[in-house]
């Protein structure tokens, strides 16, 4: 019953009681609405990196194609295909990754095996519009009864090649030209056909002067390293990487923290201001008098923005990034010379210019209190240009060459994801400030026609923000640990 | 206060969806005289009273769509500015629960308390509590919430609950009895 009666008691009065809020709360919660009002939603942002990234790929995968890549594939299929179904002399094709064929072509257990490529089969690529395997010969009228000329090309080339010859031709596939393989020494084994009259070196030099005159475009040329080479075409055509530009549309950001998450008052922002304030008073450097009006409060809130205790960095467009952030803080200007304390307080401040190499560690804050609210997903792209300073980089096996990438990335925009409402945010503040990430890139490098695409991890860390109208810098280190994947643009 | 007609909430709550300051305003003007001592009952002290209560109300502008007129408005905007409260104290003041137990409760009496005494006596009484004591009595007397409940919010054991609750309504009769007790003296 005592407890019946207090508890009953206690709830009237609770809910009888009424207390005015504080005069200027409702103007601060209406600043806090009108800032979220005023960034608008830009659910679009999701469209243009996903547009970006379709267009890259499709591109990639079009120069690829117009490259030759596709077409290699398929005149190798021709090859094969036609050298089995119309040659009736032909035991075994001359797949260059076939090595039991290899071993087939040895003269002497299969001294009468002739080697070549019946007319069908070149007749057939060319009808097909596909590349020909072979320059088209002149006309079959021009062969002799016995020997046709276009014979001895092919025999000269595929006929009489003999595992001794292949090995050779394998030492020397680094070049993998149409020269080299005329220079090797070719032996004519089939010399039962042959008019022993012919004097061998007679007949080599026709072939070599007729090879010689042949005008070999490049897919001829890849049709030749098909046939007689064990090395991919796409090794002989990799150049040496040049320096390159990087361009970054779009920087997806999320993570799972507010970023104004550090757990401390609210009144140490006000300690903080009053601290500042104190400071600059007394302060003999006038350039560093600080005003904290609203505007300078917002800048502050933007430094607090950036030292998120974790975020996740995801690049989409032509850079994808993925990984978590784990930042200290710490700005250029913040340091007061005269007293060693933290003051944000200069290179917030419209009109002030200078530099001060002093740093220090910057407070935790919690800006505002909204932001505590743990609704910002840290979803957001970060608009601008990545530029490598450096690389280092080592070929791999499958055509990939691993690198490392110094970069500097200049970041234009970023964007934020509210996850309550579903809505993209601007950041504001960086309008006001040119903003430079230093990264590390470790690239697991490919290359597709005359891209490069990219994938591995990234390292971001620092971040200097420039202020465009006061020129005064600040720097803030940022350990970002990230996957990227990203397609280069190669400066020629 | 809840003055509002129905018919005038659903316009008020209709504008407030659609971002409209002047609905917005209106909705705080109404309602600020009863949450804010909500948040005053939740804090350790004015400022951050203030703290909860802006935060509150920008979680109550953000998510008024998701009020379905089912229940009372008064009701939803009390339980988002107690949620708000305690997010906010959960991240602030996570071990605030453990100091509890280094209030005294020897010398603990209770009386009955006069169903005359005066509704700012008792608040009184219950703002001079342990700011532990607070909160478990706002939680489970005021709100209502269960001991199920408060172990999970509070995190801390059922019987632990329990017993807190029962100390803080002891403290709470006796402070109210000391109080009353003056109050006679005073009056003779």
């Amino acid at each position: 019953m005592k407890d019946l009666n207090i508890d009953h008691i206690l709830k009237e009065a609770a809910n009888a009681e009424q207390m005015s809020a504080p005069n200027d709360s409702w103007h601060d919660i209406s600043a806090a609405l009108h800032q979220n009002k005023k960034k608008r939603p830009l659910i679009w942002w999701w469209l243009f990196p996903a547009l970006l990234l379709g267009i890259g790929l499709s591109t990639g995968y079009y120069l690829g194609k117009k490259s030759g890549l596709v077409n290699e594939v398929q005149g190798k299929n021709i090859l094969q295909n036609n050298a089995s179904k119309n040659n009736n002399n032909v035991t075994t094709t001359l797949n260059p990754n076939n090595k039991s064929a290899a071993k087939n072509i040895e003269p002497t257990t299969q001294p009468n095996t002739t080697f070549s490529i019946p007319n069908d089969a070149t007749s057939n690529l060319v009808n097909n519009n596909q590349k020909p395997f072979l320059p088209k010969a002149k006309s079959e009228n021009e062969t002799s009864n016995s020997y046709t000329k276009k014979q001895k090309i092919n025999d000269a080339l595929f006929k009489t090649i003999t595992t001794s010859d292949l090995s050779k031709i394998k030492n020397n596939s680094e070049k993998n030209s149409i020269s080299n393989i005329n220079k090797q020494p070719i032996k004519l084994e089939q010399e039962t056909k042959l008019d022993k009259d012919n004097n061998e070196n007679v007949l080599n030099n026709r072939i070599d002067n007729k090879v010689n005159n042949l005008t070999i475009n490049d897919s001829t040329s890849k049709n030749f390293q098909l046939g007689l080479s064990n090395k991919p075409i796409q090794k002989a055509k990799i150049k040496k990487w040049k320096s390159h530009y990087t361009v970054t549309f779009a920087t997806l950001t999320i993570s799972d923290k507010g970023f104004f998450d550090f757990g401390n008052e609210q009144k140490s922002i006000n300690n903080f201001t009053n601290q500042a304030q104190a400071i600059t008073t007394t302060s003999v450097d006038t350039t560093a008098k600080a005003n904290f009006t609203n505007a300078s409060m917002q800048q502050l809130q933007w430094f607090a923005q950036q030292q998120s205790s974790k975020k996740i960095q995801l690049q989409l467009g032509t850079q994808l990034q993925y990984g978590s952030y784990n930042a200290v803080a710490y700005n250029a200007k913040l340091l007061n010379a005269n007293s060693g304390t933290a003051v944000l307080a200069d290179n917030l401040q419209n009109g002030v210019s200078g530099f001060r190499a002093n740093s220090t560690i910057l407070v935790p804050l919690k800006a505002d209190p909204y932001y505590i609210e743990n609704k910002f997903l840290h979803l957001g792209f970060i608009i601008g240009a990545n530029a490598s300073l450096l690389k280092i980089k080592k070929e791999t096996k499958l055509n990939a060459t691993l690198q490392l990438v110094p970069s500097v990335s200049l970041v234009q925009n970023m964007f934020w994801f509210n996850k309550s409402n579903g809505r993209f945010y601007k950041d504001q503040s960086l309008n006001k400030t040119i903003n430079f990430f230093s990264n590390v890139h470790l690239n697991y490098a490919f290359k597709v026609g005359k891209y490069d695409l990219k994938i591995g991890p990234m390292l971001s860390s620092s971040l200097l923000s420039l202020n465009k109208k006061t020129n005064a810098a600040s720097s803030t280190i940022v350990n970002a640990l990230g996957i990227k994947a990203a397609i280069n643009f190669n400066k020629k | 206060m809840a003055n509002i007609k129905s018919i005038d909430q659903n316009i008020l709550l209709h504008n407030c969806v659609q971002e409209k300051e002047w609905a917005q305003k209106q909705l705080y003007d109404t309602y600020e005289a009863v949450l804010f001592p909500i948040c005053m009952r939740y804090a350790i002290d004015y400022n951050e009273a203030k703290d909860i209560f802006q935060e509150g109300f920008v979680r109550i502008f953000n998510n008024i769509k998701q009020f379905k007129n089912e229940g009372s408005l008064e009701g939803w905007l009390r339980k988002v500015m107690v949620t708000t409260a305690l997010n906010y104290i959960k991240k602030n003041r996570k071990k605030t629960f453990v100091d509890v137990e280094t209030v005294h409760t020897n010398d603990l009496y209770y009386n009955n308390v006069q169903q005359h005494t005066d509704y700012n006596d008792i608040m009184q009484a219950f703002n001079s509590l342990p700011y532990a004591y607070k909160i478990i009595l706002n939680l489970h007397v005021i709100e209502g919430y269960g001991y199920k409940e408060l172990t999970e919010i509070l995190d801390i054991e059922e019987s632990s609950c329990r017993t807190k609750v029962f100390r803080a309504k002891q403290m709470l009769q006796k402070i109210v009895t000391a109080q009353n007790n003056v109050n006679v003296i005073n009056k003779k």
